[in-house]
């Protein structure tokens, strides 16, 4: 398998030199058309599909979540805040000015069509349309049930929001958006601050960070590896050469992702950065034994054909590993650990393609330029020579 | 200066061989040690999101005011097998609530347990302490405020006793104490009962680590194995680069035995991705090694040349590995970060393994005349 795998290696070094620009142009539409998919790459928030969903505990507790809409749950939390130094601020979170918040706020949640059920104290409160401090006072007192609502120390209390979203991410946005209005609407007695969490609002907050992570990891890992390319290739050319055909791999494996309706998740989010880091092996390894080959005087084609057989069979080799490293992660229990291992996997291949079809072309191209723009420059100098002797000084 | 000091490294490796290998073994001797105190953990999703953010320190606060949101719960569930039969049909039947009551009590005795809830405890707590006698009381008493909606779903299927704890409670333990509640206390006919609860998925995903990382691992090698034998065409090469992965994975697990760090169900994978990776190195030092004896070179002056000319690569290669892998711990989100962690560590040790013990198993086994050194030991 070898021997045919190093003949055709051989070949195609010779293709490579012989149709160097339409490869070139090969390439570039090849990644205009996968980097289409990218502006259909979309983030998957929602933890509970990077779990093992097969196991009992997790369909039992899925089918909790259907029943009583945990999934589904804003969970609002009604605090002291201690920072307010006023006479008028509530210093017992079971005041009935917070009391009558809670009741304005659960009749606002339950007169939306998506909320399914509100529970808090108010809950116990909801016979008439108005109550007096003393009867908020007096009910509270009678009703132990509500004490289940309450922090021991009186400054917190809670209400749980059911709500049918779906699991659209537009949805649970729009639903956040509800939630926060009615609480902006709600009047609050002074000295004590709302916040809202829950499932939707969590993975909102979490889908906003992923779209962060994706970027910064992504920004930091291409400028430090950048850095190190320069330092180590001592050539902004050559550590270029080595980037620009990894970045094109990069674009393939997150175009076919968006192509193929993949989403980034939480555990595909740091793929980039491990792409760069991983795949920028093959380009190193293939530029430095093509230098190493052209610095011994042999022709553009014997370098390649040399550079593309010996190390061309080795990076095959070794991309072929790393692809069964992560690939083998399909086996593991966990969904989170198979979606990462058959995304790098994936990466890996593109960004070995990358390094085998594009780099060499872009190394020939780089040269060709050189060769042309040194000679050109040649010309002009010589020409200008000339001009100087006909003129003479 | 850098290559005398690779020209001087090199030749050492090919004169020394042994002494090498005799050092890395000692090392891989400590790191067997370290690694056999590794332990695995529970993946503590809360854990790895950024406090600083709104929703997150809500959901602390609440935690500080209200314990341990560790959610376990018994869900008691319908499911009555025989048509016509006087097996329950409603969840709120007083039979089921005296045994939600009964399992409350014993859970509640339980190590660790802050508190127990249920439709019993909230149906004794607007009824002087008394459990109702009929589904009719039971509507009569809650159908107004809807305080059942929490512990009873809407189609009167599904009940649960919610049990809160500790934060230092051992899930593992306290699973085993609450299954011998469901065993000990009768059942009414025509439900079931099952331990559920956020904190339960964890401590199941738990036991899935060991055996999910010694399939996957066993399953990387086959395959890198038979990758390298086809790719080498040779018993002798296609073996040596597999000691790259067999070092490099040991020290890895050796080192984060001797740091603490122990697994997730988020890192078990990490073994056979070090493997994928680490492979690279020995099949380059190989290869190279293969192509220089090609050009007549005798091992010695073979693996010299290999070692000055891969090493600088490698390392370019493995601070490229390095930067990618910490970068995913730099995201506000730190899911993947131990996992970039244990990688960095597998990598750096991997390619230690391609440029110590890789050559100088090569040499040995290249200029060692095996009958010989066999006869040797045999006659002393």
């Amino acid at each position: 398998m070898a021997t045919f795998l190093e003949m055709y290696l051989m070949k195609l070094a010779e293709i490579q030199k012989k149709h160097t620009k339409l490869l070139a142009v090969a390439v570039i539409i090849l990644t205009i058309i996968l980097g289409i998919g990218l502006k259909d790459l979309t983030i998957n928030s929602d933890f509970r599909t990077e779990m093992p969903k097969e196991l009992p505990i997790f369909q039992l507790n899925d089918k909790v979540s259907a029943k009583f809409g945990g999934q589904d749950a804003v969970v609002i939390a009604v605090q002291i805040d201690d920072s307010v130094d006023s006479k008028e601020a509530v210093r017992d979170i079971r005041d009935p000015r917070v009391i009558q918040s809670l009741i304005f706020l659960d009749r606002e949640f339950r007169g939306e069509t998506t909320v399914t059920s509100v529970t808090s104290p108010a809950s116990f409160f909801r016979g008439k349309n108005t109550y007096s401090d003393e009867e908020i006072t007096q009910t509270l007192r009678n009703t132990p049930a509500a004490d289940a609502f309450f922090s021991r120390n009186y400054k917190m209390v809670l209400m749980y929001v059911a709500a049918d979203i779906g699991s659209g991410e537009d949805q649970v946005q729009s639903f956040n958006k509800l939630a926060q209005q009615l609480i902006d609407y709600t009047p609050k007695p002074p000295g004590v601050k709302f916040g809202i969490t829950g499932q939707p609002i969590l993975r909102m907050t979490i889908f906003d960070l992923l779209k962060r992570d994706a970027v910064f990891t992504l920004a930091v890992a291409a400028v430090i590896i950048l850095l190190l390319l320069f330092i180590m290739q001592r050539s902004y050319t050559q550590a270029f050469l080595i980037f620009a055909p990894l970045s094109i791999g990069l674009i393939w494996t997150m175009g076919t992702l968006g192509w193929l309706g993949i989403p980034l998740s939480v555990a595909t989010v740091a793929l980039s950065s491990m792409l760069l880091g991983l795949g920028v092996e093959y380009g190193v390894f293939v530029l430095s034994r093509y230098n190493e080959e052209r610095a011994k005087n042999y022709s553009q084609l014997d370098s390649m054909k040399t550079t593309v057989y010996s190390i061309g069979s080795a990076v095959i080799g070794s991309g072929m590993t790393t692809i069964v490293g992560f690939g083998v992660l399909s086996f593991a229990s966990v969904p989170l650990m198979q979606h990462l291992g058959e995304t790098l996997a994936m990466g890996i291949a593109f960004c070995l393609l990358a390094a085998l079809i594009v780099n060499p072309v872009f190394i020939l191209l780089e040269e060709d330029y050189e060769y042309w723009n040194t000679h050109r420059k040649l010309a002009k100098l010589e020409a200008k020579k000339e001009l100087h002797i006909q003129r003479g000084r | 200066m850098i290559k005398e000091l690779l020209e001087k490294y090199s030749a050492f490796v090919t004169r020394h061989p042994i002494t090498v290998l005799l050092i890395m073994l000692v090392v891989s001797f400590f790191a067997i040690q370290m690694a056999g105190t590794i332990e695995t953990k529970k993946s503590d999703i809360k854990s790895m999101l950024p406090s600083d953010v709104e929703s997150i320190g809500t959901l602390n606060s609440i935690e500080n005011e209200f314990g341990s949101t560790n959610a376990v719960f018994f869900a008691v569930e319908l499911d009555p097998q025989y048509n016509g039969s006087d097996e329950t049909r409603d969840i709120r039947d007083p039979a089921v609530i005296r045994y939600m009551d009964e399992l409350s009590v014993l859970a509640q005795h339980t190590d660790k347990v802050i508190e127990v809830s249920s439709a019993a405890s909230v149906l004794k707590t607007i009824n002087n302490g008394r459990l109702p006698q009929s589904v009719r009381e039971i509507s009569a008493l809650t159908d107004k405020n809807g305080l059942l909606g929490s512990y009873v779903s809407s189609d009167y299927t599904l009940a649960l006793v919610k049990i809160q704890t500790t934060d230092d409670v051992d899930l593992k333990a306290l699973e085993v104490e609450l299954n011998k509640i469901i065993m000990e206390v009768p059942k009414p006919p025509g439900v079931t009962v099952a331990l559920g609860g956020s904190a339960m998925e964890s401590t199941v995903m738990e036991k899935s680590i060991g055996p999910d990382m010694a399939k996957t691992s066993l399953y990387s090698l086959i395959g890198i194995l038979i990758i390298i034998l086809v790719l080498f065409r040779s018993i002798k090469y296609g073996f040596t680069p597999m000691t790259t992965i067999i070092f490099g994975t040991l020290w890895a697990m050796g080192y984060i035995g001797l740091i603490g760090m122990g697994l997730s169900s988020q890192t078990s994978g990490v073994l056979s991705m070090i493997m994928g990776i680490g492979i690279d190195f020995g099949i380059q030092v190989v290869t190279r090694y293969r192509f220089e004896l090609q050009n007549k070179l005798v091992p010695r002056e073979a693996m010299a040349v290999t070692l000055n000319n891969v090493i600088i690569p490698m390392s370019t290669t493995t601070l490229a590995a390095l930067i990618g892998f910490q970068a995913m711990s730099l995201g506000k989100l730190t899911f993947l970060g131990d996992m970039g962690t244990m990688m960095s560590y597998g990598v750096a040790a991997s390619m230690v393994a391609a440029i110590t013990v890789v050559p100088a198993l090569i040499i040995i086994i290249d200029t060692m005349n095996i009958k010989d050194t066999y006869k040797k030991i045999m006659k002393i």
